[in-house]
């Protein structure tokens, strides 16, 4: 995710023809929610502005029941049989771990060609749906389930418009079961507003000119759906176009009872930025900057348009070499204390999002508050994706869908002691826990073990 | 046309000439025409700083005879000259540009005597094709040149150059050759690789600068015997001048590095205009430089974000370029400016009078362009200078070439005592003010004439109205143009100049009116002068040299004090038996710790450091980084054994990745080859020194040497492409056995040559081998592949070997085995855990990712548990980066083993987890006895951290290396503030001299980047594709899983294979 251009352009141009390998995990889905649990003792950090110590969270049929302080909900509960109450003092509660720009269950091991579902040929295709090949028997989604990543949005790539975003939860027999939202917003890659300054592409005097062609491009594919929805509207019998109907879910206006899907719009650059946030607010569309390296340059433009912007990833470089060194570390905080709606994504390959909350971390330990943190990788996630009713904080009538970890959740120390997808209680092991404990086993059967120094 | 001679050749110089051997009988008459000249009452700047005038120069021959205040025409030595006026004109000794690449046609593949690499080519000679293209010569001679130093322009050992003069070839053949003034002056090397397509070595720096040493040495060998065969090698001399070209500083001083290891005095660099990046290293190695006047254009700083992607370094060099040439000369490098390697839309004079008002001394200029060349090239005997018995080489022109402000004219040049002419004297007998009057009709107009613009001027004030006439020419005294008449028609005008200064003319219409008139001059125009003063108020203030390291980014002004500090107050890892200790301190004295504990710290005068919540950790070591050798090539790609090669000759101390580092607690790193080869390149383990001038400044004293050794995907080809499939191995079966081949041809040229002992040896191999004293057959002559082979078995070098499966992690263990050598690291080694009761047997341990997996097919099985499993089971591992993004939190890694042994149940303590990123590498490294824990007596290479290393919340604030405290957040915030200081006033500036004109495209290199491909001349969509990722890594580095096999377009891969 870091160059996506780059990235897009090799993977279009690589020809290689790979023998298939098929990562493929043997961990079983977890069976719904049978009975109420009740999480007693541990420190519960809501992502809803509270922190609650020897807390209490319960949960049944998927959903959050109480929460609250141990000492002052537990005697008035009345517990009955099937309640079942999961000692969890000297653990951390919080949501789970949301990774909102993702391409998990669409690619396996990148290097496979065969393995790579996620960009579609042509340019514009709105039509394509990021659920639709998520592999449930992914390797990696368990693996990152392991570290608390429980919701990722699923993003294709590629393209003036790769597709939509579908936003999953990392458990299930089916897609089906794994989606929670299909259609969660369309993604539109910004076309480049200044001519590289790298040495390497050929300078041309109609630079200037294609850019403003691309952008014309997005304004009519926005206008023809606009245009599409009305004829459509008044003439049902009009001929369907799928592209097009694909893109009438983000336009404004939308029929009464369902609500206006964002634009996920991947942009870094400050004139991006700036060009892509006006453009959306031109056409009434609900913009979300996606990468942002340069969004703390346009905080007011960002705030007074109501534009959010999904960081991905800290752990990239700074833009210029004389730039502050810690530049992107920083990111987060600066735009949090400007007041900008935002999370954070990982920027990491499939196999790496398990790595998601070290990126929030990282931008604690670099002026970011631990709350704000997990914010930015649980509730604020939820609202940009669009989930915030149902998920991203650990509040009553939410989804039960939350971890139980050893230390602060943000803490590389930690690890999960439990983990919950609406209620349903996850196998936290994973082809990779499995072939710990085979060579283990060997090293047991053959007696080495260190020699104490 | 044959033996027409140009007008200007007969009226001037004709040459007579001693009768040339190789030159035909003339075909016809036999000219004879005297060869004279006497130039009269000149300013004649005899050398730089000595100017003479007015003087007389007397030519004869095509040589100076006399240079003297008087020569009296007609007498003695003068007698016959033809006397020509020179007065007001300044003379100057024609200019010589020491450089000038020329085609010279390539040996035939495989003749006798050539060498196997198309790029060695000692034998060529630059004098052996067209030599100076005519074409070439009057360009140069356009500029002021006369003399030229030509080379062969392509390859690493390129031939001899020769200095050739630049005048116009004559006519006639019977009058010879243009003169060669010195026809072996110079032997050329360049950093030339082959293009990254072709897949042939060398496609790297390091590989260049390999088989120059191979050259070197073999040329040396041959020339210690006697020979009757065939070599090229036999044209390499070791005293020879030997000019390395060079496209950035870094190449200029690997030439330096390379002439210091054969103890060539005798070089010289032809620069790329950016020196002045790297002022101090070019100064210590003190080699005389041609400097190429290529100034970048000013930043297109015009808009928010174009301002805010400017770098500071694109900024500084704006400002510095032009003053390159005078950089150099201040420290006393000798200094010859080039016309070459200008860029397109750049002009030779335009750039040397930046170069003059940005500080550059006019007699330093001249001697750039006279007697630094002539010396560097030894024909200072002939050239140079206006003194007897040189060469008649002179430029003639309007005023001082030097003076910016004289807008001066190079009229003519004396070649070989033949006139060129390049231009007229300007002409101003028209230039003025004039009345001029219609006697017939009473008509009076003003008429303002300024070279060929004329306007006629009516009335005065609100009522003025003016006329510009079209389609002017001026010829010695007659004038014409077309001028719109009162009617709208274009009359016709034509008039002469009189004796008594009256113009008198005629105007015709188309309607025939003839209407003769007469103009006057009133006086010169007004506004000559306005212009001048505009002009001068554009020069500037010279600006002072860049000094420290490295330009432009957190540059460190002066290395910091090794002085004594006390660190107080802290929690120590110690990584030794003390454990961690609370509230402790550290001493450190002269680069060393001298102390460390936690009872009352001693009394001892020291800059005291409050560390009061801090903890203090061993500097961190990455036992695998590619840190900054992007820009000379991480891979050497060509063949598939490349021990010659050395990671060394790569790095980069100025790459802003370092500092990044260093600001993540990093202090030492292993740097690598990449993996595209089964035996790569030696590596090189460096110490941080931010602020360090040269790569050798980072070395780390002393360190155990290594190489690269890599197995599996990468080297067999597997995700290069379908069309890689003739390079052996293809198979892990063939990487097994070309590393045996290998090892075989090793040990017995290592007992050959005593590298190994012959000593009883354990290993298979040896109990095969006739008994020591028993050998036969002499020793092979020295081969630095072999050599650096032999060293592993002997003992004296580690192998790191990129590995992945445990079937080929346990075959190199078996090898290792009957070789009777111990491997250093298996690096990635993800599968050790597989096999970790054998590796330990084998190896120091394993160097390993964290938690990296899932991006290709070899790496399926890599867990996070794997460093814990190793540690369990006694396998001592580290975890290194491979990336220059996650060398910047390596804490965290460590926070990683502990985490998942946590989870498993493994028992590890905090110290044991910090472990893998000090004193694991320290001892993989072989290292720590310097570096990996804090005790007395150990370097003093210590990071300070904001909380618990291990967490991922904590942040580095203070490193050491050797004592000397290279970051910290306090000096990061003084840089901070003096890099933005500097771009507002940069950007100030080049907002003050106005936007550049549209279409000004910059071809200026950007920084100073090598493009691998600079000779292809069609590009595919797939190349840039590729380039672009490469210039993503020179920029950034490596990422985490894209050195090498997600990201790229996959057979293109050959320069950044690895992991």
């Amino acid at each position: 995710m870091k160059h996506p251009a780059t990235i897009a352009a090799a993977l279009a141009l690589t020809t290689a023809a790979l023998t298939p390998a098929f990562g493929q995990d043997l961990t079983h889905p977890a069976p719904p929610q049978e009975n109420t649990i009740f999480l007693v003792g541990a420190t519960l950090h809501t992502a809803a502005g509270q922190i609650i110590e020897n807390s209490v969270v319960s949960f049944a049929e998927g959903k959050i029941g109480i929460v609250g302080a141990a000492d002052e909900v537990m005697p008035r509960i009345l517990l009955t049989d099937d309640t079942e109450i999961i000692d969890v003092s000297g653990h951390h509660i919080s949501p789970g771990f949301i990774g909102s720009v993702t391409r998990l269950g669409l690619t396996e091991m990148a290097a496979v060609r065969a393995q790579r579902d996620f960009n579609e040929v042509g340019d514009a295709t709105p039509e394509v749906r990021g659920y639709v090949a998520v592999n449930p028997d992914s390797a990696l989604i368990p693996v990152a389930r392991t570290n608390g990543v429980l919701t990722v949005g699923v993003f294709p790539t590629g393209g003036l418009i790769p597709g939509r975003a579908s936003v999953i939860r990392m458990d299930g027999w089916t897609t089906e079961d794994h989606a929670i939202d299909r259609d969660a917003g369309v993604i539109i890659n910004w076309p480049r507003m200044r001519p590289s300054r790298n040495r390497f592409d050929q300078p041309s005097n109609d630079a200037e000119e294609r850019i403003q062609e691309r952008i014309a491009q997005l304004d009519a594919w926005i206008d023809n759906a606009s245009a599409y929805r009305e004829l459509r509207a008044a003439d049902p019998s009009t001929p369907a176009d799928l592209r097009l109907e694909s893109l009438t879910t983000v336009l404004p206006a939308q029929p009464r009872g369902q609500h206006q899907n964002p634009v996920f719009i991947n942009a870094d650059d400050y004139d991006q930025i700036v060009a892509a946030t006006n453009w959306a607010a031109g056409h009434d569309l609900n913009a979300v900057i996606v990468g942002g390296r340069d969004a703390a340059m346009c905080t007011d433009l960002l705030k007074s348009t109501d534009t959010a912007v999904i960081v991905t990833g800290v752990h990239r470089f700074p833009k210029r070499a004389d730039s502050d060194y810690d530049d992107a570390f920083t990111l987060p905080a600066r735009l949090e204390a400007a007041g900008v709606r935002w999370c954070l994504a990982s920027g990491a390959e499939a196999g790496h999002e398990r790595n998601l909350p070290d990126n929030a971390a990282m931008a604690v330990a670099h002026g970011l508050s631990p709350d704000a943190g997990l914010e930015a990788i649980t509730a604020h996630a939820a609202d940009i994706l669009g989930m915030g009713d149902e998920l991203g904080t650990v509040e009553p009538g939410k989804r039960a869908t939350l971890i139980v970890t050893t230390g602060h959740p943000l803490e590389i120390t930690s690890s999960l002691a439990h983990a919950f997808i609406d209620g349903r209680k996850v196998d936290l092991t994973n082809k990779q826990t499995k072939l710990r404990d085979k060579y283990r086993e060997k090293y047991d059967r053959l007696g080495i073990k260190r020699e104490e120094d | 046309m044959n033996n027409v001679y140009p007008l200007a050749l007969m009226l001037s110089a004709g040459v007579t000439l001693a009768a040339d051997p190789l030159a035909p009988r003339p075909n016809g008459m036999q000219p004879s025409h005297p060869s004279r000249i006497l130039l009269d009452n000149a300013t004649v700047h005899i050398s730089p700083g000595n100017t003479l005038g007015p003087a007389d120069i007397l030519l004869d021959n095509g040589r100076i005879v006399r240079v003297a205040g008087v020569i009296e025409p007609g007498q003695g030595p003068a007698a016959g000259a033809k006397v020509v006026d020179a007065e007001g004109l300044h003379v100057y000794a024609g200019f010589i540009d020491a450089y000038v690449p020329v085609d010279t046609p390539a040996p035939t593949a495989g003749a006798p005597g050539t060498h196997w690499s198309a790029l060695i080519t000692p034998q060529r000679d630059a004098l052996a094709g067209d030599g100076l293209p005519e074409s070439d010569a009057k360009k140069l001679r356009a500029l002021g040149f006369t003399a030229a130093g030509i080379a062969p322009s392509s390859g690493v050992f390129r031939g001899s150059g020769a200095v050739v003069s630049a005048a116009e070839p004559h006519d006639d053949p019977s009058l010879g050759h243009l003169p060669v003034y010195h026809a072996d002056a110079s032997e050329h090397l360049g950093f030339e690789t082959s293009h990254w397509s072709s897949g042939n070595y060398p496609t790297s720096h390091m590989g260049v600068v390999a088989m120059m040493r191979q050259s070197f040495i073999d040329a040396e060998r041959r020339a210690g015997t006697s020979n009757t065969d065939a070599s090229c090698l036999d044209h390499i001399d070791p005293d020879a001048l030997m000019i390395y070209d060079s496209v950035n500083p870094l190449e200029a001083m690997l030439a330096d590095k390379v002439a210091r290891e054969f103890g060539h005095n005798n070089v010289a660099i032809v620069g790329s205009g950016n020196e002045f990046k790297r002022l101090e290293a070019l100064d210590t190695a003190g080699r005389a430089v041609i400097v190429p006047l290529v100034f970048p254009k000013a930043p297109d700083v015009f808009s928010v974000g174009s301002a805010d992607a400017t770098s500071l370094d694109d900024l500084m060099s704006w400002e510095h370029a032009p003053s390159n040439a005078r950089y150099l000369i201040e420290r006393g490098i000798p200094v010859s400016i080039t016309s070459s390697k200008l860029p397109k839309s750049q002009k030779f004079w335009d750039n040397l009078e930046k170069a003059i008002d940005a500080g550059l001394p006019a007699d330093d200029a001249l001697a750039a362009l006279t007697t630094a060349p002539a010396q560097l090239l030894g024909v200072s005997e002939q050239l140079g200078t206006i003194e007897q018995g040189k060469v008649a080489n002179l430029i003639i022109a309007s005023d001082d070439l030097f003076d910016t402000q004289a807008d001066a004219t190079i009229l003519s040049l004396y070649i070989d005592g033949r006139r060129h002419h390049l231009a007229d004297p300007e002409d101003t007998r028209f230039d003025g003010a004039w009345t001029v009057d219609v006697v017939s009709i009473d008509y009076r107009s003003r008429m303002e004439i300024q070279g060929e613009s004329i306007t006629f001027i009516e009335g005065t004030g609100e009522n003025e109205t003016t006329n510009t006439a079209r389609k002017v020419k001026i010829n010695e005294n007659s004038l014409s143009f077309v001028v719109e008449s009162a009617a709208g028609d274009d009359a016709i005008a034509s008039a002469k100049l009189g004796p008594d200064g009256v113009l008198r003319g005629t105007t015709i219409t188309p309607h025939q009116t003839i209407v003769e008139w007469t103009a006057i001059k009133d006086g010169p125009l007004e506004s000559n002068e306005q212009d001048k003063e505009d002009s001068q108020s554009e020069s500037t203030e010279p600006t002072n040299a860049p000094s420290g390291a490295p330009f432009a980014n957190y540059t460190v002004a002066e290395l910091p004090e090794q002085g004594v500090f006390l660190l107080t107050n802290a929690t120590v890892w110690t990584q030794s038996d003390e454990g961690i200790l609370e509230n402790a301190w550290v001493l450190v004295n002269n680069g060393k710790i001298t102390g460390v504990g936690n009872q009352g710290f001693p009394r001892i005068a020291a800059t005291m450091i409050d560390c009061t919540g801090k903890h203090i950790t061993p500097g961190l070591i990455d036992a695998h980084s590619h840190t900054s050798l992007f820009r000379l090539g991480v891979n050497e790609s060509g063949q598939a054994v490349t021990s010659e090669v050395r990671i060394a000759d790569s790095i980069d101390p100025a790459h802003i990745n370092w500092y990044r580092q260093l600001a993540g607690g990093v202090t030492s790193a292993l740097m690598l080859h990449g993996s595209a080869n089964p035996i790569g390149g030696q590596s090189q383990t460096v110490k941080v020194r931010w602020g360090s001038h040269k790569p050798e400044d980072m070395h780390f004293e002393g360190a155990a040497t290594g190489i690269k050794f890599a197995l599996g995907e990468n080297v067999k080809q597997s995700n290069w492409g379908d069309d890689r499939t003739t390079r052996y191995p293809q198979t892990r079966l063939g990487v097994e056995t070309i590393m045996r081949d290998r090892f075989t041809k090793a040990a017995e040229y290592g007992l050959a040559h005593g590298i190994i002992k012959d000593t009883p040896r354990s290993g298979s191999f040896f109990s095969t081998q006739p008994p020591a004293g028993s050998r036969t057959g002499g020793t092979p002559p020295r081969d630095l592949e072999l050599e650096a082979l032999a060293q592993i078995i002997a003992g004296d070098r580690l192998i790191h070997c990129h590995s992945y499966r445990q079937d080929e992690i346990l075959m190199l263990c078996r090898i290792a085995e009957d070789f009777g050598f111990t491997i250093g690291t298996f690096q990635h080694g993800l599968e050790t855990y597989k096999v970790a009761e054998i590796v330990r047997e084998h190896a120091i341990g394993a160097s390993m990712f964290s938690d990296w997996w899932a991006f290709k097919v070899e790496v399926q099985d890599a867990i996070p548990y794997a460093g814990p499993i190793n540690f369990e089971a006694g396998l001592m591992t580290s975890f290194n980066s491979d990336s220059d993004d996650l060398a910047r939190r390596m804490n965290a890694e460590a926070g990683k083993a502990l985490r998942y042994a946590l989870e498993s149940g493994i028992e590890m303590s905090p110290q044991d987890a910090l472990d893998f990123v000090t004193l694991n590498p320290a001892k993989q490294l072989r290292i720590d006895s310097r570096v990996g824990s804090i005790e007395p007596g150990k370097d003093a290479d210590l990071a300070v951290w904001s909380g618990n290393p291990l967490s991922s919340m904590s942040r580095c604030e203070r490193t050491f290396v050797d004592g000397r405290q290279l970051f910290s957040l306090e000096q990061d915030q003084q840089h901070r503030e003096r890099m933005r200081a500097e771009r507002a006033r940069l950007i100030a500036r080049v907002l003050e001299k106005g936007k550049p004109e549209p279409g000004d495209a910059d071809e200026t290199e950007p920084d100073d980047l090598v493009d691998p491909g600079a000779r292809t001349t069609r590009r595919s969509l797939l190349a840039q594709a590729y380039e672009r990722a490469l210039q993503e890594h020179i920029e950034h580095g490596t990422q985490p899983g894209d050195c090498g096999c997600n990201l790229l377009p996959r057979h293109l891969l050959g320069l950044e294979l690895d992991n």
